[in-house]
C-alpha cells in the first residue's frame, strides 16, 4: 500500500515536470498551487486541486495566461476555508450545550477560587495592563483629535516656509508666508476654493483696558473676515459674517469677556490695546478648544498691507474644491512659489494637513501647544509593552496551572470532548478573566480621569470620545481573549489524554515558552527603567547644570509704556527694598530676547574669512548686569562705569566668539567702531537643547532699549519682596501693571514637554514592573509547589534550607538576568537617540546601568523570596508524603 | 435525521448529484447546475456544500481514478445515499403539495 502510494506519486511528479517543462504559460500559476498545497489537507487537495485544473485548462482555451492565472488564484482563495486547513482534522465542536458552558463556568469559578491568590494577581495584572492601556490610548486620541471639528478638515491645509542655513546651519521652516502669497494662489492654482489669511501673535503681551481693568493678554490673533466660516470657532453672540469687516472691531473670547466684564452680552462696548488703540465689540467667541492648534483669545481684523506683499508675513490656509493629491498639490505650491522673483531665496514653500499642523511642531517656535508624532509612537510603544506584559503573566500562571487541571483535561477528553471542546473551553475562561479585568479596569478609568488630567496639564474628557470608548470597551474582551487565550488554549489542548490521566504532568512542552516570556518580561521592565532612569538623569542635569551665570532667585520685571522711560528710577526705587540685592536694566535676559547683529569680514581687525557666518547675538546691558548675573570673566574687564568711554565704544565678547575670530590676543581688537575690552565665560542664553552661540555685550544708550529689569531677591521671603515692589510699582507707574517671572522658572518651562515624558515614563514603568513582579510571584507559587517532592528528596539527602532556597532562587534569577542583559544594549540604543535632540547630555553611567539591574534583581528576589522559602522550610517527613497533583 | 433541513442551493447540488449519476463530481456538478440554472457557482462553494451534504449524510463519496487531463490528480465522485433520495422526495412532495394547494384564483388575476 505504502509503496503503491510512493510509485504513484512518483509518476504524478515526472508527469507534472514534463508538462512544466512544455510551456509555463499553459500552466496554472506555481506559487498558487504551492499554497494551495501547503494548507489544504491531504486528504481534500486531489479533489480540489484536480478541479481547479481542469477549470484552468477549460478556461485557458477562452482566455488568456493572465486572466486565466487570477481566476484561478481567486479559485484558490476562494477554498481558504477552515475544514480545508491541514491539522483542523478533528476541529469539531461536539455537544456544546448550555449544560456544558455552564460547566466550563463553574469549573473556572472553582479554580478561581482554589488558587485565590494566583487568580487575583493574574487578574491583578490584567486590571492594571488594561487601565494603563486606556488612559494612553485616551491622551494619543486626544493628540491626534487637533483640528479635526473644522468644516471640510480634510480639504484644509496651511502653508509653511522652509529657509537655507538656519542659526545651526540647519533649515530652518516656519508656519507662515508672505501676505501677498495668497493672492497668487487663489489665482494661479485652480485647485483652492478660496485662502484665508491670519496672525498668530503666541504669547507675546500686549496690555488690554476695558470695562476700567487692566490686564496683559496674550495670543492676540489677526484673522480676515471670513475666519468663522473657513473654521469650526463658534460666536456666542455677535454676526459670524461682520463680526471682523470693520478695522476697529475686536471679538473676545468667553473667558476674557467674562475677565473685564462678567458677562458676555457685551457687543458694542469698548476695549482700549496698549494705551492706544480704540477698539468695540463686534462678537463674543466660544473658548477655541484646546485641540486646535489656533489658539486666540481675542481677535482683530487681520489688515494686510497690499502695498508691501513680499514683506510681512502671516500664516495662510487653503480649502481646496476636492480631494487632491498631496504631493501634486505641495508640488503646485513649490512650483508656483519659485516662479515669484521676490521669493527667490525661500527653500521652498509646502502645505501641511490642517490636521498635521499641531503634531509637527517643529514649525511653530514659540506657539504654546506642540505635539510630538514622537511622543506618540513611544507613549503608544508602552501602552502595548505594558499590555503585552500582563497577557504574558496570564499566558504563564494560566499554563502553569495546568499542572494541577491536566486531569480535569483529561477526564473531559475521554469521555468524549474533541481539542475544539477543550479549545473553546479555554477561551471561555480567558474570556472571564478579561471581561472581568476590563470591566474593573473601565470603572478604574473612569474615576482616574481628573487625577490624569492634572498629571497631564490636560482637560481629557471621556464624554467627547465617549461612544467610541465604550465601541472599544466592548471589543476589547474579544480581541484581547483572542490573543491572550491562543498560547494557553493551544498548548492545554494538546495534552495527551493518557498520561494527564495517569498523572504525568507534561509540563515540558509549557516550559521553554513560560521561561522565554519571562525573560522577555523583564527584558521590557528593564529596558523602561532605564529609559526611565535616563531621562530622569537628562533632567536634572538640564535643571542643576550651571549655565554661567545666576539663574535662581532671579526675579525679571518686563518694562512696557512709561516704566522704560523711567526705568533708572524704578531700579533706584527697587535696590532701596531690603529684600533686594541687586539689580540691572538689559534688554535682553538669558533665554529671552536677544538681538542679532551682522558683521562683514571687513568690518573687523586681523579677520578674513567669509565662509564663516559672522552672526552674533546681541545683548544690549548696563554695567550693573554682570554683577548681578554673576558672570565670569577669562580675559580683560567687564564694562565699567569706570571707564566712561565704554558705553559708546567698548564691547565684550564670549568665548564661542573668540574661538570663531581666532584671535591669540583678544584685547584692543576692533569690531566696526568700537574695541574688545574683555572676554567673558561662556554661557548657556537658551535652552540646552541648542549650542552656545557667538555673542557680544554692549552698553545701551538709549531709553527704549530697557526691556527687562533684573532684581536679584535674598532668599528669604519671596512673598514679602513680590509685594513691596507691587506696591512700589503701582505708586510709579500707572499705565501698565506689574507683571514679573522667575528666571529658574522660565528656564525649567522650556523642557516641559521632556518633563512630561518623563513622568509618564516614569509611572507606567512603576506600573509595568509591578505587573512583572505579580507575574513572577505567581510563577514562584506554582512551581516551588510542583517541586515540593524535589525539596524533600533534595533535604532528606542532606541540602540545608539554604542550598534549597538558592537552588530554586538561582531558577527566576537566572531568566531575569538574561533578560537585563539583553535591555542594556537596546536602552542604550533607544536612549541615545534621545539624548541627541540636546545639544548638552549625560552619558548613560556604567554604574548607574549596573546597580538599577541589581535593584531590579534584588526587587525579583523579595517578590519570590517568601515562597522559595517556605518551601524550602517545610519538612520533608511533610513533603513527601504528599501526593503530586 | 429528523428535521433536516435542506437548503435551496443544497437542494440544487444533491439534484445534480442523483442527476450526474455515475458522474458526480465537483465540476461536472457546477456545469450541471450553472447549465441549468444559468447563474454563476463558484468551486468552492460546491465543495463545502457536497461536504457539508455528506456530513448530514446525504451524500457519500469514493475517490476515482488520476487523469492527465486534471494535472495527474483523481476525482472525488459522490453518490447519493438513501436518506438523501428521502430527502429529496420529501422537498419534492412538500412542493406538490403545496403547489396543488394553491387556489385557481391566484393564477387567474393578471
Amino acid at each position: 500500500m505504502e509503496f503503491h502510494r510512493q510509485f504513484g506519486r512518483l509518476v504524478r511528479n515526472i508527469k507534472m515536470k514534463k508538462e512544466r517543462q512544455s510551456s509555463s504559460k499553459n500552466k496554472p500559476p506555481g506559487w498558487a498551487i504551492r499554497i494551495l498545497r501547503w494548507y489544504c489537507r491531504q486528504e481534500y487537495l486531489d479533489e480540489i486541486e484536480g478541479d481547479l485544473y481542469e477549470l484552468y485548462r477549460r478556461r485557458r482555451q477562452k482566455y488568456g495566461h493572465f486572466r486565466t492565472s487570477a481566476l484561478y488564484t481567486m479559485n484558490v482563495m476562494g477554498f481558504f476555508r477552515l475544514y480545508n486547513f491541514k491539522g483542523f482534522k478533528s476541529f469539531e465542536i461536539s455537544g456544546v450545550t448550555p449544560a456544558i458552558l455552564e460547566n466550563y463556568f463553574k469549573v473556572t469559578g472553582r479554580s478561581f477560587v482554589r488558587n485565590k491568590t494566583t487568580s487575583f494577581l493574574t487578574l491583578g495584572g490584567l486590571i492594571i495592563g488594561i487601565a494603563t492601556t486606556l488612559l494612553l490610548g485616551l491622551y494619543i486620541y486626544d493628540e491626534l483629535s487637533f483640528d479635526n471639528f473644522h468644516p471640510n478638515e480634510d480639504l484644509t491645509y496651511r502653508l509653511y516656509s522652509e529657509y537655507k542655513g538656519g542659526r545651526e546651519g540647519r533649515d530652518t521652516r516656519g508656519g507662515w508666508t508672505y501676505y501677498g502669497f495668497a493672492k497668487e494662489i487663489e489665482a494661479k492654482i485652480p485647485e483652492v476654493e478660496r485662502t484665508l489669511r491670519v496672525k498668530m501673535y503666541g504669547t507675546s503681551e500686549e496690555l488690554m483696558e476695558a470695562n476700567g481693568v487692566k490686564f496683559n493678554e496674550q495670543f492676540r490673533l489677526e484673522a480676515e473676515s471670513s475666519f468663522f466660516d473657513f473654521f469650526g470657532f463658534k460666536l456666542l453672540h455677535g454676526d459670524p459674517t461682520t463680526a471682523l469687516s470693520e478695522p476697529h472691531n475686536i471679538i473676545l473670547t468667553e473667558k476674557i469677556a467674562l475677565k473685564y466684564f462678567n458677562r458676555t452680552d457685551i457687543v458694542g462696548e469698548n476695549v482700549r490695546l496698549n494705551n492706544a488703540s480704540d477698539f468695540v465689540i463686534s462678537a463674543v467667541a466660544e473658548d477655541p478648544p484646546y485641540n486646535t492648534h489656533l489658539n486666540y483669545s481675542y481677535i482683530v481684523p487681520f489688515t494686510p498691507q497690499d502695498n508691501r506683499p513680499w514683506r510681512r508675513t502671516c500664516e495662510t490656509y487653503l480649502r481646496l474644491y476636492k480631494h487632491t493629491e498631496f504631493t501634486v498639490l505641495d508640488e503646485k505650491i513649490g512650483a508656483l512659489a519659485k516662479s515669484i522673483p521676490e521669493l527667490k531665496y525661500i527653500k521652498k514653500i509646502g502645505v501641511l494637513g490642517i490636521r498635521d499642523v499641531y503634531l509637527s511642531g517643529e514649525f511653530d517656535h514659540g506657539r504654546d501647544r506642540q505635539g510630538s508624532m514622537l511622543y506618540i509612537y513611544i507613549f503608544s510603544s508602552i501602552g502595548i509593552l505594558v499590555l503585552i506584559i500582563a497577557f504574558i503573566n496570564y499566558t504563564n500562571l494560566t499554563t502553569a496551572a495546568y499542572l494541577k487541571r491536566s486531569f480535569e483535561m483529561g477526564v473531559r477528553k475521554i469521555v468524549g470532548a474533541g481539542k475544539a471542546n477543550l479549545l473553546l473551553q479555554q477561551f471561555a475562561e480567558t474570556y472571564f478573566f478579561i471581561f472581568l479585568a476590563t470591566i474593573v479596569a473601565g470603572v478604574a478609568v473612569y474615576f482616574l480621569v481628573p487625577e490624569y488630567n492634572n498629571f497631564l496639564e490636560r482637560d481629557l474628557s471621556l464624554s467627547s470620545a465617549k461612544w467610541r470608548i465604550i465601541g472599544i470597551l466592548a471589543a476589547l474582551p474579544i480581541v484581547f481573549t483572542a490573543i491572550a487565550g491562543l498560547y494557553p488554549a493551544l498548548s492545554l489542548s494538546n495534552f495527551k489524554s493518557s498520561k494527564a490521566i495517569k498523572g504525568k504532568t507534561q509540563l515540558g512542552n509549557g516550559k521553554m515558552t513560560r521561561k522565554g516570556l519571562v525573560i522577555f518580561q523583564f527584558l521590557v521592565c528593564q529596558v523602561l527603567i532605564l529609559a526611565t532612569l535616563t531621562i530622569h538623569g537628562q533632567m536634572n542635569y538640564l535643571r542643576n547644570k550651571n549655565l554661567g551665570f545666576k539663574k535662581d532667585q532671579m526675579l525679571i520685571i518686563p518694562l512696557k509704556g512709561s516704566a522704560v522711560e523711567t526705568h533708572k528710577l524704578l531700579k533706584t526705587e527697587f535696590l532701596r527694598l531690603t529684600g533686594i540685592i541687586s539689580a540691572s536694566v538689559s534688554m535682553a535676559v538669558p533665554g529671552k530676547n536677544f538681538g542679532i547683529s551682522f558683521y562683514s569680514s571687513d568690518e573687523i581687525e586681523d579677520f578674513d574669512n567669509d565662509s564663516l557666518s559672522l552672526v552674533f547675538d546681541d545683548f544690549l546691558v548696563d554695567e550693573d548686569f554682570f554683577e548681578n548675573y554673576e558672570m565670569d570673566l577669562v580675559n580683560g574687564r567687564f564694562l565699567s562705569r569706570d571707564f566712561p568711554s565704554d558705553s559708546a565704544n567698548s564691547l565684550l565678547i564670549n568665548e564661542t566668539s573668540l574661538n570663531i575670530l581666532g584671535w591669540d590676543d583678544p584685547l584692543g581688537k576692533k569690531m566696526e567702531n568700537k574695541q574688545v575690552v574683555g572676554v567673558v565665560k561662556d554661557f548657556h542664553n537658551n535652552s540646552l537643547k541648542t549650542e552656545i552661540k557667538p555673542l557680544i555685550f554692549g552698553i545701551s544708550h538709549l531709553a527704549k532699549d530697557a526691556k527687562y529689569l533684573s532684581l536679584k531677591l535674598r532668599s528669604s521671603d519671596y512673598l514679602e519682596t513680590v509685594g513691596q515692589l507691587k506696591d512700589t510699582w503701582e505708586s510709579m507707574i500707572t499705565d501698565y501693571p506689574f507683571d514679573y517671572f522667575f528666571l529658574d522658572d522660565y528656564f525649567d518651562n522650556m523642557y516641559r514637554s521632556e518633563e512630561r515624558l518623563g513622568k509618564i515614563m516614569k509611572s507606567f514603568t512603576v506600573l509595568a514592573v509591578f505587573i512583572g513582579l505579580l507575574g513572577l510571584i505567581g510563577l514562584a507559587i506554582f512551581m516551588t509547589k510542583q517541586r515540593t517532592n524535589e525539596i524533600g528528596v533534595r533535604k532528606t539527602f542532606g541540602a540545608t534550607v539554604m542550598d534549597v532556597f538558592g537552588l530554586v532562587t538561582w531558577d527566576f534569577l537566572k531568566l531575569i538576568l538574561i533578560g537585563i542583559i539583553i535591555a542594556i544594549p537596546i536602552a542604550l540604543y533607544i536612549m541615545n537617540q534621545w539624548l541627541q535632540n540636546f545639544a548638552y547630555r549625560i552619558t548613560p553611567d556604567w554604574w548607574l546601568i549596573l546597580a538599577s539591574s541589581l535593584f531590579t534583581m534584588v526587587i525579583a528576589l523579595l517578590a519570590i523570596g517568601g515562597q522559595t522559602v517556605k518551601a524550602a522550610m517545610i519538612s520533608p517527613s511533610e513533603t513527601l508524603r504528599q501526593p503530586i497533583y | 435525521m429528523k428535521g433536516t433541513y435542506l437548503g435551496e442551493f443544497e437542494e440544487l447540488v444533491l439534484l445534480a448529484v442523483a442527476l450526474l449519476h455515475d458522474d458526480a463530481y465537483g465540476l461536472g456538478i457546477l456545469d450541471e447546475i450553472e447549465a441549468k440554472s444559468g447563474r454563476t457557482v463558484t468551486i468552492s462553494t460546491i465543495h463545502s456544500t457536497l461536504n457539508r451534504l455528506e456530513k448530514k449524510g446525504l451524500l457519500t463519496s469514493y475517490m476515482g481514478g488520476a487523469t492527465t487531463a486534471r494535472g495527474g490528480r483523481s476525482k472525488r465522485f459522490f453518490e447519493i445515499t438513501a436518506s438523501g433520495r428521502k430527502a429529496l422526495i420529501h422537498a419534492h412532495k412538500l412542493r406538490n403539495t403545496m403547489w396543488d394547494g394553491i387556489p385557481q384564483a391566484v393564477w387567474q388575476v393578471s
